[in-house]
């Protein structure tokens, strides 16, 4: 079955543009013009993946992020024109796994909607790994304390999984950028500071003193004992 | 020798006087009522001292001439004659003159005219011959009547002498001298010298004071108003002035806030300006954005399928895609310089090693340059090139000026530079190709200027690359520097401090750099990554 996705922008030619090359990869596609209709038609349609314009009339694209998460948690890519601003910042703090700057090509987009749209890379023959109090489940998709599961995004559990599938060993930003996100090209190293810190407000008991995800400063992340 | 503490107080002193109206006032206020002072006292002096004296004077003569007269009217009435009682007579008329005249002085003295034989020169109070002026014995020898005074000094003391003919029954023409003591009015003179010493001093001081007082009440709205304005030249464009009273000085303030009013609303009018042309150069740049990547997915879509086109088509279509691909670029760019123009760009430094990110620049290069004949070559210093700085931003420059250098390099050898010293490290790119003249030096960073307007792009550089890399370089606070020769090939020069907060105090490399310095000590070939290290032994 076709995956769907949700192309979320305000200018429909751009939309439909998008549309008409996502199609030619086998996606079907629906789009909404407006923050609104956005959150309504998520619902309708309930897509496998959201493009999200962050500049939208109505409902801005970070609210938009925002009223989507806490319903579910569908890989959100953000569209933007301003790379360089808090923009993209303040979208992947409000809950998008990624983001592309417009002018993008084609092929830059199929790559990243097929990178999330793919299932989280379970390089570990283990069925389960435990760091710190967590238990989790890798098979199953599920991150467990105590028993109650924990609610991750499927690219915070790709983190988790990674970092705790190799204890101890330190991964630089741009290896994360590369296993969990599946960058083969340098990218912005923002991506996985934001994901992380969302991370650990998940996870750590304390996330300003972080005991699961620990950094390494200068060099990057690795999963720490509890 | 030591000389610089002396010299730095004059320099100190003529510097006060050169920068303070304060003390220029006060001190020509003070030398000039000092001075003033000094003439009025001397003056005052002088009138005194002649004031007393004359007074004396007359009361010396007005005394002298009655005991005189007393003298010689007892003499007239003497029926002395002989020697003795003559004597006696002349004892008793020095000691009446000397009653009548309280001097202690007095002498009586035989004239040359006396007869011989009746009286001896007597005097009184240790009076000698020798302390009467001979002009004075001279003029009264030659005039028996009349009185004649002089102004002598006596042991010390000031005096007057007056003198007279006295004549004597049958011992004839004898001579009177009377000496009066000035002593007292040397004291009063003195006493009141002193008091003009003293009240002059004090009313210098006085003066003074009040000068300093009156000129420190006019200068402190002035030094007010001159450090406004210095503020103000200096930036401070809400510097204003307190105005009070309604006096000259308070015209002053009002008309230099007047000034300041205008220059500030004008600035802020052209800032305003300037704000809008940048931020309608940055949202043009965005709002073209999102109609430019429908563009360019339509374009790739259609390029995608070329094969099943028309060739005409088909060449368009190509057209089409590698000018969507020029376009972006440029609005890359133009983005880049509003960023900049707006004071957008910050730097994201951190520590890496120049060689090795110049290393990959160059291979990446090296299909390019070969493309166009020429021979790319990397000059690197043994040790490691350790520098804190923006990668993005230090690839970029280097990027850039790499194609250029391929790009105007006519084929010939291009060379890039590192160098290294305690402060500053280098990258220089060196070409042999026409070279720019030297009027087109300056301009070379200019926007979208072309050395030749003929000369068609052939790389496609959007005609910003030098002045996104001068800017870049400006954010290091570093030094982007050009040098060319027609015929002989340009070479363009980065020198970026060896941290963010640093100081350059010297380029590592020349302008054109010269091989082989002792610095640039191994030569690495890219074209087959052979570290020559040759040139150091």
């Amino acid at each position: 079955m076709a995956s769907k996705i949700l192309i979320v922008d305000d200018d429909n030619a751009l939309a439909e543009m998008v549309g008409l090359v996502l199609a030619n990869e086998g996606y079907e596609v629906n789009h909404s013009a407006d923050g609104i209709s956005a959150v309504d038609d998520f619902a309708t349609h309930q897509p496998d993946l959201v493009l999200l314009d962050l500049m939208l009339p109505g409902m801005d694209g970070i609210e938009v992020c925002r009223t989507i998460r806490t319903q579910s948690f569908v890989p959100i890519i953000m569209l933007t024109a301003k790379a360089e601003t808090n923009d993209v910042v303040r979208g992947l703090e409000s809950g998008a796994d990624d983001y592309i700057v417009k002018p993008f090509k084609p092929q830059e987009l199929v790559a990243r909607v097929k990178a999330r749209l793919r299932p989280a890379p379970n390089d570990s023959a283990a069925q389960s790994v435990v760091v710190g109090d967590i238990t989790i489940d890798a098979r199953a998709h599920t991150a467990t304390r105590d028993g109650v599961p924990l609610s991750l995004t499927p690219l915070e559990f790709s983190l988790l999984v990674t970092l705790a599938s190799n204890p101890g060993r330190v991964f630089t930003r741009e290896a994360l950028l590369e296993r969990v996100w599946g960058y083969q090209y340098k990218a912005d190293t923002r991506l996985v500071n934001v994901h992380v810190q969302r991370l650990r407000s998940k996870i750590e008991h304390n996330p300003d003193e972080p005991q699961i995800v620990v950094t390494v400063r200068g060099v990057g992340y690795r999963a720490g004992g509890g | 020798m030591r000389v610089g503490p002396r010299r730095w107080r004059f320099a100190s002193i003529g510097n006060l006087w050169r920068s303070s109206l304060q003390v220029r006032t006060v001190v020509i206020t003070v030398l000039l009522t000092s001075m003033a002072i000094a003439v009025f006292g001397a003056v005052a002096a002088l009138s005194i001292s002649q004031d007393l004296f004359s007074s004396r004077l007359n009361q010396v003569l007005s005394v002298s001439n009655r005991a005189i007269a007393e003298a010689q009217s007892s003499l007239s009435a003497s029926a002395a004659t002989d020697t003795a009682s003559i004597q006696e007579l002349m004892n008793k008329v020095l000691s009446d003159i000397e009653g009548t005249t309280t001097s202690q002085k007095v002498a009586l003295l035989r004239s040359e005219k006396a007869s011989f034989g009746y009286t001896q020169d007597i005097t009184s109070g240790g009076l000698g011959l020798d302390d009467l002026p001979k002009s004075l014995r001279a003029a009264v020898r030659e005039n028996s009547t009349g009185l004649w005074w002089e102004s002598v000094d006596i042991g010390g003391d000031p005096a007057i002498i007056v003198g007279a003919g006295l004549t004597v029954q049958v011992a004839g023409l004898h001579e009177v001298y009377v000496v009066f003591d000035l002593s007292g009015e040397a004291q009063t003179l003195a006493y009141v010298q002193q008091i003009l010493y003293v009240g002059g001093i004090a009313l210098a001081l006085l003066l003074s004071a009040i000068m300093l007082g009156v000129v420190t009440l006019v200068i402190r709205p002035v030094r007010a108003v001159a450090s406004t304005s210095r503020m103000f030249a200096g930036g401070d464009l809400a510097q204003r002035i307190d105005v009070r009273g309604e006096d000259e000085l308070a015209v002053l303030a009002t008309s230099f806030n007047q000034m300041a009013e205008s220059i500030q609303s004008q600035i802020i009018q052209l800032e305003t300006l300037s704000t809008m042309q940048q931020r309608f150069v940055s949202d043009v740049s965005h709002e073209l954005r999102t109609p430019l990547t429908t563009i360019r997915l339509a374009s790739d879509m259609i390029f995608d399928g070329r094969e099943q086109l028309d060739p005409s088509y088909k060449r368009a279509v190509e057209l089409l895609h590698n000018q969507v691909d020029r376009f972006e670029l440029l609005l890359g760019d133009l983005l880049e310089i509003s960023r900049f123009d707006a004071g957008a760009a910050t730097l994201s430094a951190t520590k890496f090693e120049l060689k090795a990110l110049a290393k990959r620049i160059v291979s990446s290069f090296l299909p390019l340059a070969a493309e166009r004949g020429s021979e790319l070559t990397l000059r690197a210093p043994r040790p490691k090139c350790l520098v804190t700085a923006d990668e993005r931003r230090i690839e970029r420059i280097v990027r850039n000026l790499i194609a250029n250098a391929i790009e105007h390099g006519d084929g010939g050898q291009i060379e890039v530079w590192i160098g290294a010293n305690r402060s500053a490290v280098s990258v220089a790119v060196r070409d042999h190709g026409v070279g720019i003249a030297a009027v087109d030096q300056s301009r070379v960073f200019d926007r979208f200027w072309r050395a030749d307007s003929s000369r068609k792009r052939t790389i496609g550089g959007t005609g910003l690359g030098l002045s996104i890399a001068a800017e870049d370089t400006l954010l290091h606070h570093g030094a982007l520097e050009v040098w060319s020769k027609p015929g002989e090939g340009s070479c363009f020069r980065l020198t970026i401090p060896r941290t963010p907060d640093g100081q350059i105090t010297t380029s590592p490399l020349g302008l054109p750099p010269t091989s082989p310095s002792p610095q640039t000590s191994s030569i690495i070939l890219p074209k087959t990554w052979r570290e020559e290290s040759g040139h150091d032994k």
